[in-house]
């Protein structure tokens, strides 16, 4: 069931209706069956890996030991491995349960944080389910966090009218950026990067940047989707993205975007890599090698390759997944061994860091080098990023047949010029509704009205229909 | 404490740690930092740190991570 559909608004209206009318108390019980029947209503068979997944966790985790702990990793990773790889394991491609690699990161967190005696095990098997299968962050995250949700899960939700409204508003912030920014952008990036080769430097680069754009319009688009119906529910989820483009530096960059897979990498694997023994040891043995290196930057060089080698082959078994992996490995590398020698450096040139213009100067740079990163990402092959990189750098040529080029997608001549300029003020629109949208802790203002009208026409306007499909859901 | 405090000077020489009791609330600290004060403490005061122990609370002030310091070597 797409978020943007008639069967799924119908749900939801229902949903909502049955969960204020009913008894408070049996909230709970109302999420957890809308839970299920939404992962059945994707594939009625596959919900089985949904329930054994929490089966298994819940009962080997009321004794948090050790190898229970395993036994839940092994059991999860397992499943997520046979159907994530299923082709490369050489079995036919299997289609897999609905937001699988969600729910088995929050699984194997829950059991991490059992054994690490963090949270106590839940003893309820059916507040446990609720934890896992909870429909709107079930999909595609944002990963929860066990302690923050099971009490907003067992409280009671008395119905509140800003809630609806302000959810309401959420949603279609979400939709706006759905269906109208990254659905319009999505053409034109198709186009360019199913045949890199016919197209030169301006136009390739034009692509990637549009991509950025797709990318966070359509991953944010959906978050907003999510925490909006389930603002209305009464549940608030932890917010997944924080302008992550105007970080100023990488490492910045990723405290800012996908912030929930982020914090579950941190948790659960950065930070036990950092303090275990074997990188201890290496990091020491390291040491008497690199003298001079600040002891901290070597412990946390295996660590770094570890997660985003993870990260990276976590997208899917595709070279450009590892390689996008491996150079951001390499980034956040360089970063901090590096930041040392920047501080001296700023140091003695006098550059001011709070200065507008090392400002924009600082985002920029970390604009280019998150483009190149994705630019590996969406190429469909390695010699199609060769290609790009060799276009961008080698054909450069600004002529009217160039531009065309770049413009075809949108259609010719002034039809072209139009749809450049729509996507141009939408961009621009958006930029407004986001920095609204952090107000959204204020009262509900007038001023909404008018913006949650333009967006409605827009998307009545310039929605992509049929774009319903979300890109992180196929992760 | 006086040389817990010039360790950490060494770490950030930007940061008031005599006084500061948000470091890792306050979002004074990234994890870079604290993975270098994880380092900094195995090599000067032989104390391995467990995953378990980075908390917001065992970080949040000089004091904090000397109590850390103490009842890990003890």
């Amino acid at each position: 069931m797409s978020l943007v559909s008639l069967p799924f608004f119908i749900f939801i209206c229902v949903l909502l209706i049955l969960y204020y009318r009913m008894d408070s108390k049996h909230q709970w019980k109302i999420l957890l069956l809308a839970g299920l029947f939404f992962h059945a209503w994707s594939n009625p068979y596959l919900i089985v890996f949904l329930l054994i997944s929490i089966f298994a966790a819940w009962k080997l985790m009321l004794n948090p030991v050790k190898s229970h702990f395993v036994w839940v990793i092994v059991i999860n990773l397992g499943i997520l491995i046979l159907f994530k790889y299923s082709v490369n394991l050489g079995v036919k491609d299997l289609a897999a349960p609905l937001g699988i690699s969600y729910y088995t990161f929050m699984t194997i967190g829950y059991a991490h944080d059992c054994y690490d005696k963090k949270i106590e095990p839940q003893k309820n098997l059916f507040h446990y389910a609720l934890f896992v299968s909870y429909f709107p962050q079930m999909t595609q995250g944002p990963i929860g966090v066990y302690q923050e949700m099971m009490p907003q899960f067992l409280n009671t939700h008395s119905f509140d009218p800003d809630n609806i409204k302000k959810g309401a508003y959420r949603i279609l912030i979400g939709l706006f950026k759905k269906l109208v920014i990254a659905g319009r952008v999505a053409f034109y990036i198709d186009t360019v990067y199913s045949s890199p080769e016919n197209f030169g430097g301006l136009t390739l680069i034009t692509a990637t940047f549009f991509y950025l754009i797709q990318l966070y319009a359509d991953f944010s688009g959906y978050m907003d989707i999510v925490c909006g119906i389930s603002q209305m529910l009464g549940i608030s989820l932890k917010e997944n993205f924080q302008r992550p483009y105007l970080a100023k530096s990488i490492p910045e960059y990723w405290r800012r975007w996908h912030i929930s897979l982020n914090d579950w990498y941190r948790v659960h694997v950065y930070m036990p890599a950092v303090t275990a023994g074997w990188n201890r040891k290496l990091s020491k043995t390291m040491g008497k090698i690199f003298k001079k290196a600040k002891k901290g930057t070597l412990r946390l060089i295996y660590p770094t390759i570890l997660v985003w080698t993870l990260t990276g082959i976590w997208h899917g078994a595709k070279f450009s997944y590892l390689a996008w992996g491996v150079y951001f490995a390499v980034i956040m590398l360089m970063s901090f061994c590096t930041q040392s020698y920047v501080k001296k450096i700023n140091e003695k040139i006098h550059w001011n860091k709070d200065s507008i213009f090392v400002k924009i100067f600082q985002i920029i740079r970390t604009m280019i080098i998150v483009a190149v990163g994705e630019l590996i990402f969406r190429s469909e092959s390695f010699s199609d990023t060769m290609t790009i990189f060799k276009n961008i750098f080698t054909d450069t040529r600004i002529s009217g047949s160039s531009i065309a080029a770049a413009m075809t997608p949108f259609g010719n001549g002034n039809q072209a010029a139009a749809s450049m300029l729509i996507i141009a003020i939408l961009i621009i629109m958006q930029a407004v509704v986001e920095i609204s949208k952090e107000r959204n802790e204020k009262a509900f203002t007038g001023h909404r009205y008018v913006y949650a009208a333009l967006m409605m026409i827009t998307i009545a306007l310039f929605g992509v229909s049929g774009a319903s499909n979300f890109m992180y859901q196929a992760f | 404490m006086e040389e817990l405090l010039q360790h950490l000077k060494e770490i950030r020489d930007d940061v008031d740690f005599e006084n500061e009791t948000e470091l890792i609330d306050g979002k004074i600290l990234t994890s870079f930092d604290i993975i270098q004060i994880i380092a900094m403490l195995d090599d000067e005061y032989d104390i391995a740190i467990p995953a378990v122990e980075i908390v917001p609370k065992n970080f949040n002030s000089a004091g904090a991570i000397l109590e850390l310091i103490d009842r890990l070597k003890g």
